[in-house]
């Protein structure tokens, strides 16, 4: 069985998807099967990498304030993107 | 002899004989004992490069640096990316080339990536990608890349990897030196953190130096003098352990007052030019930051930074200075340091033309923008905006007006902001100087940017190392200007302080304090030594010190 489902999130971290949030961005990502692509909806032409790669998440550029559409695909998509959701709501404060 | 000359990485002077680091991607071979295929190979490399890398995060970590330990902790993501893999695969299948060379050449590919982006962190980033994909090579070369160099060297590189930077710590070498590199960097930074004398950015000519040379590493300077004479020799010699010994005792003064001998308190502040210096500015326990400037934002990029930009930069300040003042100066430039992406026209003096707040006049939305993120960033913490050049009632009003269209587009649109901001201006023109009165309306603060209101006030260029030297910003004439400035300052109930450099120097920042100024701002690195001087002399000295400085020590009045 496989999901598909897609959510945009706006980034309110000072350091935008830099470094730190970055980081944490990936490891949920990568902590599910499902296929995770982000894009910045701020950046013109920017097009669509992986979410489950640190380079992927560096290249979009994220500053605070820009809103990036992430999609998942695959049997835990809905997980994976609620999760994403919380990590961006609670500022990428809950995990340390 | 020679001296090469980069850019300033850390501070401290070493001494030491040259030992230089190979590079791990000069000569890539295919070693034949390794029958594994490709991809387990790098699989097996990615993993070792992690499991380094974790370990160094671990020991900044342990030691009671996070921020440093956090750089090695997003390098185990990049060491394990995917995209990396991707892109090796890619490469050894549509170009049978050997594995070092596919790792090379896909870092180099992302870092290029990255490196196009229009943000200037992300070009630092690139910097990174590149040096785990040389980790990566060196691992598959079973080459390593911690080299045995002996201990007080100093070591000569074409660039270092972050964790080479952190590994070199602990070899006990005297100090580093690097062909490329930016000030900002990762490497740099650490260098900081750690506290090795470095210098970066000095060219390919580094590479040629002869092993085992005897070098001097200014790092604050950012030069390197190769095979000194004994004259030189003995000078940086000296200065090393005067400067040691003088760090030493300062350290001691870290709990203890800012006041004078007689216990009048002086609040001392630090200038920066980049978010990362606020550690520093901490360091030596600044009360507030007197004067941020924002330049770093707008030079060396194609396009000017954005709202959100600008409001990450402001805004990480604020909140690592928890609720202490920060100054933010707007944009500082003028013809004499143009950008690529406006449009500006050749002047004659470009020192009396389109410079600081009639820079903002011309570019009216770039000024808007930053206004923007200005209040946005002032609910973080206690703001205050700071305007360069002001010469007249006009220019204030101005401001005020561009102040207020940016409260209402903010309010309008139910963006949190503070409308609050305090606003002050710097005294840099003998006009501010000269009718602070006039200017005051509006204003709650001033600085005096004593480098400028030098150069304007002996109309002595300060681009021009000898006119520097003969027409001094220590002159009477400028410290009449800043008396004048002071004693209208505080018959207006205006606050003011000095964020120029004269008040870095220990004997001049005596005499300031004696003309009346209660806060000075100040780079970082001198702080501590003006304290210790503060502390020495009473306040009567320090006015004595004043009357001297004015040129008026024959006439012993009242000031």
């Amino acid at each position: 069985m496989s999901e598909q489902h897609e959510l945009i999130l706006t980034i309110d971290h000072p350091s935008g998807l830099h470094l730190r949030p970055a980081a944490l961005f990936v490891k949920t990502a990568a902590s599910f099967q499902s296929t995770i692509r982000i894009a910045n909806l701020d950046r013109e032409g920017q097009p669509e990498s992986d979410a489950k790669s640190m380079f992927g998440v560096m290249q979009q550029a994220v500053s605070q304030g820009h809103r990036v559409r992430v999609r998942a695909e695959g049997p835990d998509a809905d997980a994976a993107l609620s999760s994403l959701q919380q990590l961006v709501d609670q500022r990428f404060e809950a995990e340390e | 002899m020679s001296r090469l000359h980069g850019i300033a990485g850390s501070s401290g002077i070493a001494i030491g004989t040259i030992a230089r680091l190979p590079d791990a991607t000069a000569q890539i071979s295919q070693p034949t004992d390794d029958a594994r295929d490709d991809l387990q190979r790098l699989l097996a490399a990615q993993t070792e490069v992690a499991a380094q890398l974790q370990r160094l995060a671990a020991e900044l970590r342990a030691e009671d640096k996070p921020n440093e330990a956090g750089i090695f902790e997003a390098q185990v993501l990049l060491a394990n990316d995917p995209s990396l893999v991707s892109e090796v695969e890619r490469l050894l299948a549509q170009e049978q080339i050997p594995l070092p060379e596919a790792v090379r050449k896909a870092s180099d590919t992302m870092g290029a990536t990255l490196s196009r982006i229009d943000d200037p962190y992300l070009r630092e980033r690139a910097a990174d990608v590149q040096a785990i994909g040389q980790q990566i090579i060196a691992v598959l070369q079973g080459v390593t890349l911690d080299l045995r160099v002996p201990e007080g060297a100093i070591v000569i590189a074409r660039d270092l990897t972050p964790a080479q930077t952190a590994r070199l710590r602990r070899l006990r070498i005297a100090g580093f030196a690097t062909a490329g590199g930016t000030a900002t960097g990762h490497v740099a930074i650490l260098a900081r953190a750690l506290d090795i004398p470095a210098v970066v950015g000095l060219g390919d000519t580094l590479l040629d130096l002869p092993d085992g040379a005897t070098a001097i590493l200014d790092a604050a300077e950012g030069l390197l003098i190769v095979e000194p004479d004994a004259e030189e020799l003995e000078h940086y010699s000296a200065l090393r352990t005067s400067r040691q010994e003088d760090a030493a005792r300062r350290q001691g003064l870290l709990s203890l007052p800012a006041a004078t001998r007689d216990g009048q308190p002086i609040e001392l502040w630090a200038n920066i030019g980049h978010p990362d210096e606020v550690q520093r500015a901490l360091a030596v326990g600044a009360q507030g930051i007197g004067l941020f400037r924002t330049e770093f934002l707008f030079l060396e990029r194609s396009a000017p930074p954005d709202e959100a930009e600008q409001y990450a930069a402001y805004a990480a300040v604020l909140r690592e200075m928890s609720g202490q003042p920060v100054v933010i100066r707007t944009l500082d430039i003028g013809g004499d340091k143009p950008i690529p992406y406006l449009q500006t026209a050749q002047e004659a003096n470009p020192f009396l033309g389109w410079r600081g707040i009639r820079f903002a006049m011309r570019f009216r939305e770039l000024f808007q923008v930053q206004l923007l993120a200005l209040l946005r960033a002032a609910t973080e913490g206690d703001l205050r905006i700071m305007l360069p050049m002001v010469a007249t009632p006009a220019d204030v009003a101005w401001v005020r007006a561009e102040i207020d269209v940016a409260i209402a587009g903010l309010a309008q649109a139910s963006i949190p902001h503070r409308a609050d901001v305090p606003l002050g201006i710097m005294i840099e023109t003998p006009a501010a100087a000269l009718t602070l009165d006039l200017l005051a309306t509006g204003i709650r603060f001033c600085s005096i940017g004593s480098n400028d209101l030098a150069q304007y006030t002996l109309a002595a260029d300060r681009s021009v190392a000898e006119l520097v030297q003969r027409y001094r910003h220590d002159d009477p004439a400028v410290f009449r200007m800043i008396q004048l400035a002071v004693s209208e300052a505080r018959r207006l109930g205006l606050e003011i302080s000095i964020c120029g450099e004269l008040a870095s120097e220990p004997r001049a920042a005596v005499a300031l304090v004696g003309l009346g100024l209660e806060k000075l701002s100040m780079t970082p690195a001198a702080l501590l030594a003006v304290k210790e001087s503060l502390r020495a002399v009473s306040s009567e000295e320090a006015r004595q010190q004043a009357r001297q400085a004015l040129g008026r020590a024959d006439l012993p009045q009242r000031l």
